[in-house]
């Protein structure tokens, strides 16, 4: 086991390597920020002068290879609009980001598992309808529609909760709830599915037989076959919650690194957008690794040698 | 049943773990009321409504604190404002005034003296005096410098020099009529304080003389503000105020609503009548931007039919921007004789207007020029640059469609548009708008349509000649005129379809009074209390 952590974990370099290479290539082809941190009436030497005190008038290589040995240091580089060390900056952020993500993903979690469970248990009985009508429903919402309409009842009719902001528990729950219905949605139907294929197995129909009740059928033998998928997406969705709840963090003006980065990205400040892919791209590796280490723990029979 | 059980509540501790570790840390350290729950309003015993922190919503999020820092725009000079003045400033409708400085003389064309009042304090309590005016320029001027936005001015500023306690004198390289425009940037460092903390404590802690002193800010999330009790103004009625940024639109309007916020901008249209319906104050007008679409008449690939100006009357001609105004902006607009040139500009001539809607005149004009069959052009725009601009170039699109000018309409990205502006690969027709606090004939012109302007697509010696020698007259009366003639030459010759002069909509608590927006954007609250 420990050995393939570690080949693994040799395998997560080379893809963060990857990454921000990619990213720098198609960060520099793709403009010069210089442009538009000037007032428009800036004079060419004013560009100019800008240009070379940022270092940006050197060849593509050097470039590379001086952000390389910036790196290796977690040091990206200062943004240029916020005159602070990038990595510093994105950090400041991603708490916000991972309550966010872990919360939204913690409610979808507790309603999609047990729904999923009963869903398939009861198969196309009532029960088994209305879930998955509601997940249907769930996932045909438009997340900033549905925040926009959960603002509207709480928010402005009701006066419950906040409009905007961070700090509370009040702050959270109307971003957490729309984002969790999407999630909800997905994760509900793959249990369900998941669990009506372990369901129909032989050995399930002769441990019924044998006697064994409902909730020891499910618990100890169904929940067990049926989770590794859900696990994946699970870890898949928090993953890309982090960099991707940008829709809701705009409509719940939340603090989040989406909003930093698609800001980044707009306005090409290069440092601050390598450094939040990085630590994006660092997340889905280690989640990755952590689901796959969880599949041995759950299963028995699944060895990495 | 037990693997399970313990699995499923080592989950959910891990995840409650998170959201608990999450929780403790910004409740410690985020202020009482981020988010707007501690700062809502109450009605007095007497009636009376009681609110002691004035919250604002902006449109978009600052990144730097210091005025000339590079990136900082409209929105960023709009948060340094507040707590960090100018020599001079536009008033609320966008004319020049007096401010730090009181007055100033012309010596000769390359020579200003000024005189600075001498009753203002600084934050740390420390007295405004020309020494400050002089310690900015040196740290604006000194080599490899991060404030690069000080281009603005040290582009146009040979040398400023101490003339007396409260007095300065400042030498152009040239002759210069923006210069007053230009000083409307001008915001100073506290030699003392600066000299201690240096740019990044500046950065993370800066001061100034205006009405509010900066407490804290909380990125993304929002920014505190104090009264300055020595303000020399007089200080703010209401003891606190909170900037918020809050980008979405409907976020803003419900936030409003919701009474979370008492003052936004950037309402739609849509939304005014409901604003008021529910008893919400509605304030708005002209704003020193303008709008128009551009012609590209300098690249290569661009259709070169742009060229000949009976097409460029004919485009003109064919879009009916009082219908435009009425419909599709509520009336909430005004309409521009020619593409940059807005009332709130020196030298602005309201004698002028725009070739008149006629598409009969339209469909004969193409006629002439050669293209009786129809016209095929493509126009890209970046959405959200300003309020209904999606809307503005469908109905564009539709309106030209009727003189048989068949235009493909496409949406950018701003970097992606401003690099095409760059190397004139952008699509033959482009709207823009341009606008906030430094808005005026000059740098209107000057990034529109000169020869040397970065964004400009097109080239005109006569009218750039007009312009440089608008900006080297120096006599006010005589400028003015200048002005005049750039204008009246450009409404001849139709370099863009003229469109209007961008209105932007405010919308504020019922309680709160003497508050009004400006046309720089710019919000000034100093004056405003709660009732």
């Amino acid at each position: 086991m420990g050995r393939y952590v570690l080949k693994r974990l040799g395998q997560a370099v080379v893809v963060l390597f990857g990454v921000t290479l990619f990213v720098f290539i198609m960060l520099n082809l793709t403009g010069d920020p210089t442009d538009f941190m000037l007032e428009p009436g800036a004079s060419e030497e004013a560009i100019a002068a800008l240009r070379e005190r940022l270092g940006l008038d050197k060849p593509l290589i050097v470039r590379y290879w001086v952000f390389l040995q910036g790196v290796v240091r977690m040091d990206f580089g200062d943004s240029y609009y916020y005159g602070q060390p990038a990595m510093e900056l994105i950090l400041e952020h991603l708490p916000a980001t991972m309550l966010l993500a872990s919360v939204s993903l913690g409610l979808a979690v507790l309603w999609s598992i047990p729904a999923g469970i009963l869903s398939a248990m009861k198969r196309n009985s009532v029960c088994d309808m209305v879930i998955r009508f509601a997940s249907f429903v769930g996932q045909a919402f438009p997340t900033f529609w549905l925040g926009l309409l959960l603002m509207l009842v709480l928010a402005v009719w009701l006066k419950v909760l906040p409009t905007y902001g961070y700090g509370s528990w009040q702050h959270l729950v109307m971003p957490c709830v729309a984002l969790a219905t999407h999630s909800a949605a997905s994760i509900t139907r793959l249990m369900r599915s998941s669990m009506l294929d372990v369901l129909n197995k032989e050995y399930i129909i002769a441990t019924k037989a044998k006697g064994l009740g409902n909730v020891g059928l499910i618990g100890r033998h169904a929940l067990k076959n049926s989770i590794s998928s859900v696990i994946t997406i699970v870890g898949m969705q928090f993953a890309s919650m982090m960099g991707g709840s940008i829709v809701i963090e705009n409509v719940f003006s939340y603090p989040g690194v989406g909003k930093l980065l698609v800001r980044s990205i707009q306005t090409r400040d290069f440092a601050v957008v390598e450094a939040g892919v990085f630590v994006i791209a660092l997340f889905f590796v280690v989640i990755n690794l952590l689901i796959d280490l969880s599949y041995a723990l759950i299963n028995p029979r699944v060895r990495y040698d | 049943m037990k693997r399970l059980l313990a699995m499923s509540l080592a989950l959910v501790m891990a995840l409650t773990c998170l959201a608990g570790c999450g929780g403790a840390d910004t409740s410690g350290s985020g202020s009482a009321g981020s988010g707007g729950s501690a700062s809502t309003g109450q009605e007095g015993q007497s009636g009376s409504y009681e609110k002691d922190t004035l919250v604002v919503a902006t449109t978009k999020e600052t990144t730097a604190l210091v005025t000339f820092y590079p990136g900082l725009g409209t929105p960023g000079s709009n948060i340094t404002v507040q707590y960090n003045e100018s020599l001079v400033r536009r008033n609320a409708e966008g004319t020049l005034e007096p401010w730090l400085a009181t007055s100033w003389e012309l010596v000769d064309d390359v020579t200003w003296d000024f005189t600075l009042r001498d009753d203002v304090l600084w934050h740390n309590g420390e007295k405004f005096t020309a020494d400050d005016v002089i310690f900015t320029w040196n740290v604006i001027t000194e080599e490899g410098t991060e404030l690069s936005n000080a281009a603005d001015i040290t582009d146009n500023v040979a040398n400023i020099e101490k003339t007396g306690e409260y007095s300065f004198r400042v030498t152009t390289k040239k002759p210069y009529s923006g210069l007053l425009l230009k000083l409307t940037a001008y915001r100073c460092f506290e030699e003392s304080y600066f000299t201690e903390v240096g740019l990044e404590g500046y950065m993370e802690h800066p001061i100034g003389t205006g009405p509010w002193k900066f407490v804290n800010w909380e990125k993304d999330v929002e920014m505190n503000f104090d009264a300055f009790e020595d303000y020399w103004g007089g200080a703010p009625q209401i003891p606190h105020m909170k900037i918020v940024p809050i980008a979405s639109v409907a976020s803003r309007v419900a936030a409003l609503e919701a009474g979370d916020v008492d003052i936004i901008s950037g309402v739609p249209s849509a939304d005014i009548a409901r604003l008021e319906e529910s008893g919400y104050t509605i304030l708005g007008g002209p704003t020193t931007r303008t709008c128009y679409v551009g012609f590209n008449c300098t690249g290569e690939d661009a259709n070169p039919a742009l060229r000949d100006i009976r097409v460029r009357e004919a485009l003109n001609r064919a879009v009916d921007v009082d219908l435009i105004i009425e419909s599709v902006l509520d009336g909430y607009g005004k309409k521009t004789a020619d593409c940059t040139f807005n009332e709130t500009y020196t030298g602005f001539r309201s004698d002028l207007s725009r070739p008149e809607y006629d598409v009969e005149r339209a469909r004969e004009l193409l006629a002439e020029a050669g293209y009786a069959d129809g016209l095929n052009l493509t126009m890209s725009y970046v959405p959200g640059a300003f309020m209904n601009d999606s809307e503005v170039a469908q109905v564009i699109v539709a309106m030209l469609a009727e003189v048989g000018v068949n235009v493909t309409l496409s949406e950018v990205e701003s970097g992606v548009k401003n690099q095409q502006l760059l190397d004139d690969t952008v699509a033959d027709l482009h709207l823009e708008s341009m606008g906030g606090p430094q808005a005026d004939g000059d740098l209107m012109y000057e990034v529109a349509f000169s020869k040397d302007g970065r964004y400009s697509t097109y080239n005109n010696p006569e009218m750039d000649a007009l312009h440089a020698a608008a900006k080297e007259t120096m006599d006010p009366e005589e400028n003015a005129e200048a002005w005049g003639r750039l204008q009246e030459y450009e409404c001849n010759e139709m370099p863009g379809i003229a469109l209007y002069q961008v209105y932007d909509i405010s919308a504020t608590n019922p309680h709160l009074k003497n508050w009004t927006p400006r046309a720089d954007q710019f919000t000034d609250t100093q004056p405003a209390y709660f009732e």
